[in-house]
């Protein structure tokens, strides 16, 4: 759209139109003083319109007043009701005084009048510029937006892929064809349910394998709690003990762990009744508690003769 | 920058400049230190039952409707749905952060929305200053931001009532012919606020009152009852557009008002007349019951929790703000100042007036905290006013330094509370320490967490092997949930407890008495929270069976309160060891996960 310079004269018409329009948004207020205003508004416009005032033995029509541009943006319903409007505010303007001056125009004209001349003005001027302070508000808000989102999503923690690769068997010995799934952690309550849909609440087992990785070497403390069986597998060997039918029940050891990568192979089974099943650990003398993600890694194979790579590595 | 800006620039420099840098400042750290810390806040009582809540509201519309478990549930199906089915849908989208501290970091964000929100309705009514102090005596304000993560219901509440006041006070400002923009706008803040607790609708009282005001200020003007009329008709009109909107908003989240869109008027009647928690707390050195607290009980956690500088100013504002109201009394531009004044005072004072039940210190009416804030940052901003015609421009640098001064004393006594700020009491009441078993402190479960931590964690270091080994068995005065939440699975449940966990309400922590503390929740040098070790008792039990005194506190007792010589039940007193249905469930609380009004 092709939009006239800034014209001061236009800035007075938009000054002149809220003058009006606040006097006909007022209900304890007649129309008639809007008069002068909205004149005043109309012969700044033409002014910009025209780039002259207009001429005053014209006839004072849309058709004298605006150029041909705005009188397209204006449209030829509004334009043939600005022209009553037009001469009337005029009119009314010279004898505004007078206790007879009534506008001969219903409210609701002159409220949709006021509106379609906004928009020409709007045409003219622009939006309104935003100020620097707003701007670094908002600017400000869409940053912390973005901060909300990302932790609110957290995309780097993509759910499903757990460090920790379970399979889950329908019999009460390893046997059959598993559910493989990944999870973050073995915490699990499972009740009288199952942890998969394919397996029943009872007489099933599960394998959880993932590989540690240890920068030093510590002294790190498993506990697996459980009910019905469980055990921990070290590197191949049998570190907790907690097999057998049971109720929920704890067991762990302490163990010395050189620098590198550990194999950790959580076995279980589920007899009858509830379920569940907790593993923690302690690597640096604190509360045992699931063990971090950081430290953890899935291992691509775990039927693999080395399914965390260490030979390779 | 608009005229009230510029004018205010050419009066006091460059100060509103940098009171507007500033309260951005203040809002992004504090979205900050809330985003940092929110995982630190612990299960609070009316948490489990609202989380239910809006999994069943999701699922009422997940199976279109089929699923009506949400019309029915507990008797929370009273309250809107809009924050829980939020809540419900954050979590999804939060995932795999846990349920509850995804709620807690929804909720640091709503707390932080609020602190915008007073801040653009004190920038509205004053300027920039008048903004940042009053969202500086916000943020500052121990109890509002320990209520920001895990308060359910008020919160929530308090943040929509706020930003609907500012719609408001725009809309009062812009009369007599308000854009609709802000019919809109106010239409939505309203519906939220009352989706939340239908009491919202209080908004659209405040709305008609002052607008009908203005009516008869326009009729006075101008000597003309016709014109009044004109002006109520062209306001009647709106107001009921935006009340239906507003219904709508509200209905839209609660399965069970969309059956009958009349419902909630009677959830407002049985909420205005709440009864179903009886419980016996501590009040001003007594012991009282929630159903007889009196008038003073507002007025008193109300001066005592709120921090000095804001108590004083609020005082101060509103009587010098009643006095600006009867001079301007026909200006229209002192309604937006009545607004504030309504909506801080009206709701405490007819609470007061009909007798309401209120436990949990003053929570309930937090909202009005809002107002009031807002009127103490206009006290200080007419004393900054006072000073400016003395000393000139130094008046900005001694108002900023009184704020900041201000920010740092209550900045060091949130963070020694941390993560508990809620159980704050200001100067006054001697600090917490001086309320300590005089008032309500951790009513609301907060330091469970902390506790139940500690438990293991002292487990773990003085019995290592033991440890790893051993399934303990604990009991407390807190949902069997918030225990499984916080203690390692080693730990279960059981009436045979080898440790038993209590707060200070209803004095759970003197329960078991005789048996040693191993872990203290402390703050202000008292004990919040306690671990009682049990195991040698429960030994020596095993061997000799249970007498009637086991575990009752034998210390001398004030005479029984009126209730209870009416022969009213007692819920659970100090002197009884646990109610009878367990003191998992102490308390009177509806159930293990208890709601609260």
């Amino acid at each position: 759209m092709t939009q006239l310079p800034r014209d001061p004269a236009l800035l007075v018409a938009d000054r002149e139109l809220r003058a009006a329009r606040a006097i006909l948004l007022d209900p304890a207020s007649d129309d008639e003083p809007a008069a002068p205003h909205l004149a005043a508004a109309w012969e700044a416009l033409a002014r910009a319109s025209l780039g002259r005032a207009p001429d005053p033995a014209a006839p004072p029509t849309i058709a004298a007043w605006l150029s041909p541009a705005d009188r397209d943006r204006l449209g030829p319903r509004a334009a043939a009701e600005a022209d009553a409007i037009l001469a009337a505010s005029l009119d009314l303007r010279g004898r505004a005084a007078a206790a007879d001056a009534r506008w001969p125009l219903p409210h609701a004209a002159l409220e949709r009048h006021c509106d379609a001349v906004d928009r020409l003005l709007r045409a003219h001027l622009g939006p309104r510029p935003i100020a620097r302070g707003r701007l670094l508000r908002l600017g400000l808000g869409a940053l912390a937006l973005v901060a909300l989102a990302l932790l609110a999503l957290r995309p780097w923690q993509r759910a499903g892929a757990g460090p920790w690769v379970a399979a889950y068997y329908g019999a009460r010995d390893f046997s059959g064809a598993p559910v493989i799934r990944r999870e973050r952690e073995i915490n699990f309550k499972w009740g009288p349910g199952s942890p998969v849909d394919k397996i029943a609440g009872d007489r099933f087992s599960a394998r959880f394998s993932t590989c540690l990785t240890l920068e030093t070497d510590i002294e790190a403390a498993f506990q697996l709690i459980s009910d019905d069986a469980s055990r921990l597998y070290v590197d191949g060997a049998l570190v907790v003990n907690n097999w057998g039918v049971h109720e929920r029940r704890a067991r762990g050891a302490t163990i010395d762990l050189k620098a590198g990568v550990h194999l950790l192979v959580v076995e279980y089974y589920e007899d009858r009744y509830d379920a569940s099943l907790t593993f923690a650990a302690s690597l640096d003398g604190d509360t045992p508690r699931a063990l971090p993600d950081r430290v953890l890694r899935a291992p691509d194979d775990p039927d693999a003769e080395d399914p965390c790579g260490r030979s390779s590595g | 920058m608009d005229r009230r800006d510029a004018a205010e620039t050419a009066q006091r420099g460059i100060w509103p400049k940098i009171w507007d840098t500033t309260s951005v400042l203040v809002l992004v750290g504090v979205l900050a230190v809330a985003l940092t810390t929110f995982g630190a806040y612990g299960i609070t009582w009316d948490e489990w039952g609202h989380q239910d809540y809006g999994d069943r509201i999701l699922r009422f519309f997940t199976s279109r409707g089929r699923d009506q478990s949400a019309t029915h549930y507990k008797a929370i199906y009273f309250y809107g749905g809009g924050y829980d089915l939020l809540g419900a849908l954050f979590r999804r989208l939060a995932a795999p952060l846990p349920g509850h501290e995804a709620m807690h970091l929804l909720g640091a964000l709503v707390g932080v929305l609020g602190l915008a929100g007073i801040w653009r309705l004190g920038r509205g009514l004053g300027g920039p200053f008048v903004g940042l102090a009053a969202l500086v005596l916000l943020a500052f304000n121990p109890v509002y931001y320990g209520h920001m993560f895990n308060n359910p219901k008020d919160m929530p509440f308090a943040v929509a009532y706020v930003w609907s006041l500012h719609v408001l006070a725009r809309l009062l400002g812009a009369l007599p012919r308000p854009p609709r923009r802000l019919w809109i706008a106010l239409a939505i803040c309203v519906g939220l606020a009352m989706s939340v607790r239908v009491a919202g609708l209080l908004l659209l009282c405040y709305l008609a009152l002052l607008l009908g005001i203005h009516a008869l200020q326009g009729a006075r003007a101008r000597r003309s009852v016709d014109v009044g009329l004109a002006l109520l008709e062209r306001h009647a009109l709106r107001v009921v557009a935006c009340g239906v909107v507003a219904w709508t908003i509200m209905i839209a989240a609660w399965p069970w008002a969309l059956r009958d869109p009349a419902r909630p008027l009677a959830a407002l009647s049985r909420m205005s007349a709440y009864t179903a928690h009886h419980r016996v707390m501590p009040f001003a050195g007594e012991r009282i019951s929630n159903l007889e607290i009196g008038w003073r009980y507002l007025p008193h956690y109300l001066g005592l929790q709120l921090p000095e500088l804001v108590l004083v100013l609020a005082l101060a504002g509103s009587l010098g703000g009643a006095l600006v109201l009867v001079r301007r009394r026909r200006d229209p531009r002192a309604l937006p100042l009545a607004l504030l004044g309504l909506a801080a005072w009206f709701p405490p004072l007819y609470a007061i007036a009909r007798g309401s039940v209120f436990y949990d210190g003053y929570r309930h009416v937090l909202f009005v905290v809002m107002p009031l804030t807002v009127i103490a940052a206009l006290a200080l901003a007419r004393v900054g006013e006072a000073l400016h015609r003395r000393v000139g421009p130094a008046s900005g640098p001694i108002l900023s330094g009184v704020l900041a001064l201000h920010a740092i004393d209550l900045g060091r006594t949130m963070a020694m509370l941390h993560p508990h700020e809620y159980v704050y009491f200001n100067r006054l009441a001697g600090g917490l320490h001086g309320a300590y078993r005089r008032y309500d402190t951790d009513y609301y479960g907060n330091t469970f967490k902390e506790s139940m931590g500690a438990l293991a964690d002292h487990l773990w270091r003085s019995e290592p092997e033991r440890y790893l080994d051993t399934i303990y068995r604990w009991r407390g005065c807190i949902s069997n949930r918030t225990g499984d939440r916080y203690l390692p699975a080693n730990f279960v449940v059981s009436q045979a407890p080898d440790f038993y966990v209590g707060y200070t309400r209803s004095e759970c922590d003197r329960r078991h008495g005789s048996a040693p503390i191993i872990v203290r929740v402390r703050r202000d040098g008292v004990d919040l929270n306690v671990v009682r070790d049990l195991r040698r008792k429960a030994a020596a039990d095993r061997a000799t069976p249970p007498t009637a005194e086991d575990g009752v506190d034998d210390r001398p007792r004030p005479p029984a309160p009126r209730w209870a010589r009416r022969g009213e039940p007692e819920g659970s007193s100090s002197s009884s060891s646990g109610s009878s249905r367990g003191d998992d469930r102490y308390d009177g609380d509806a159930d293990d996960d208890g709601d609260q009004p």
